[in-house]
């Protein structure tokens, strides 16, 4: 494939699977028994616009609901606004590069946009429901992986994986109804 | 176990097509153009059927809303061969977009022609966009659709009473349709449950099915004071 079509078909940071093709037959034993283990799917890790570091902040004391606030309580968990992050940086380490371009967003009341991380496409049709979730018991870490322990949050399972999500609405007795999700 | 069902009053319908905008605004229904609508091809969820009865001066016109009657033996769902559209324990005639591949088998066995067909793909310039509902999916050209009973609005109620720590209770979900009826002719509820509003109206001496004789049983339930004809052919 040419290297320009690729990157039509691909999204930047996507690794499409033709580029392993000519690596030794062990190493692909190995990559599909950790396939069959983990189900890390060569899921892309977005460019974020601020090098925004997850591990810091949980080691500083914050909750993921700290700053994800919809995530219990909400249908939609929700990214921070500026506002917020610059309350907090406007006395912890505010002469920071990358918490100047925060605040510098703050002063001229632009939002940061985020990169989504992990998404469930449009063309799914599905409507996730947070605090239903939340509701059950069900951790943050189960679909969003160790993000306490990330230096830039990156997707560890594929959360557009409906088996997936139908086998643990199983296990735990929730509706499997197609409504539940697809509307 | 809920099994959803609506009930209509006719005699207090004045056709004034209210649910039928509220319905459109819900639902993220595309408009399709005079020029589509003249093929057939307009895709409301919900009509108002209008019947005139009467030679002049002595006429009367007489209004039914007709929509998905969400069938307990639904014609529709044994002729997908996808199975896009199901019964659901709820008693609600399920359409999965996602499923579809627009064979209109469907809508080609639907007694009430209620089901509409995305010839295209919607569009909403902007700024028609921002009016979207986000708690309902755009569905893309080449997908069937239907009334859903509005089942955002029901999911949304089942949430809302569970983060609460209780049952749903009767009137907790309402329709669009229900809820822009100026003369309130729609209850929506519960009809297993014997005191909901929508299973006293239904057990109303007026209460009847449409096209009875096909013994689809619908979980729409009219209401006429008057013994309602079909129009003669």
């Amino acid at each position: 494939m040419a290297e320009a079509q690729r990157r039509r078909l691909y999204p930047p940071g996507a690794r499409p699977d033709c580029r392993c093709a000519g690596l030794p037959a062990g190493i692909w034993i190995l990559g599909l028994a950790l396939f069959a283990c983990g189900p890390t799917q060569n899921l892309p890790t977005p460019e974020q616009p601020i090098a925004y570091d997850h591990q810091v902040h949980i080691e500083a004391g914050l909750e993921c609901v700290r700053c994800h606030r919809g995530a219990e309580e909400g249908v939609h968990a929700g990214m921070p606004s500026v506002q917020s992050c610059a309350g907090c940086h406007r006395r912890e380490i505010p002469d920071h590069p990358e918490v100047q371009k925060v605040m510098l967003a703050n002063e001229n009341r632009e939002p940061i946009l985020w990169a989504k991380v992990n998404v469930i496409p449009d063309s799914a049709m599905v409507h996730f429901n947070h605090r239903a979730h939340a509701r059950a018991g069900i951790e943050c870490l189960t679909c969003h992986g160790d993000v306490a322990s990330m230096t830039v949050a990156e997707p560890v399972r594929n959360v557009a994986d409906m088996g997936w999500c139908v086998e643990c609405h199983r296990e735990n007795e929730a509706s499997d109804d197609c409504l539940e999700c697809h509307r | 176990m809920t099994r959803w069902g609506m009930a209509i009053d006719l005699d207090r319908c004045t056709g004034c097509e209210a649910c039928v905008v509220a319905c459109a605004a819900e639902n993220n229904i595309q408009t399709v153009g005079e020029e589509q609508a003249r093929e057939g091809r307009a895709m409301h969820w919900l009509r108002i059927e209008r019947y005139y009865e009467g030679e002049f001066p002595d006429v009367r016109t007489r209004f039914m809303p007709v929509l998905c009657q969400q069938c307990g033996a639904a014609p529709c769902e044994p002729v997908c061969p996808v199975y896009a559209t199901y019964r659901n324990p709820e008693g609600l005639n399920a359409m999965v977009y996602s499923r579809c591949i627009g064979t209109r088998f469907c809508a080609n066995n639907c007694p009430y022609t209620v089901r509409v067909f995305n010839w295209f793909d919607a569009e909403f310039p902007a700024p028609l966009d921002s009016q979207l509902n986000p708690d309902v999916s755009v569905r893309p050209g080449g997908v069937m659709e239907k009334c859903t009973f509005c089942v955002q609005r029901i999911q949304a109620g089942k949430d809302e009473a569970a983060q609460e720590e209780r049952e749903v209770a009767d009137g907790d979900v309402k329709t669009a349709c229900q809820q822009s009826c100026p003369t309130k002719a729609i209850a929506f509820g519960d009809l297993d449950d014997p005191d909901s509003e929508v299973s006293r109206w239904a057990e109303s001496p007026r209460a009847f099915s449409l096209l009875g004789d096909l013994d689809t049983r619908p979980g729409v339930v009219y209401l006429s004071g008057t013994e309602w004809r079909e129009p003669a052919e």
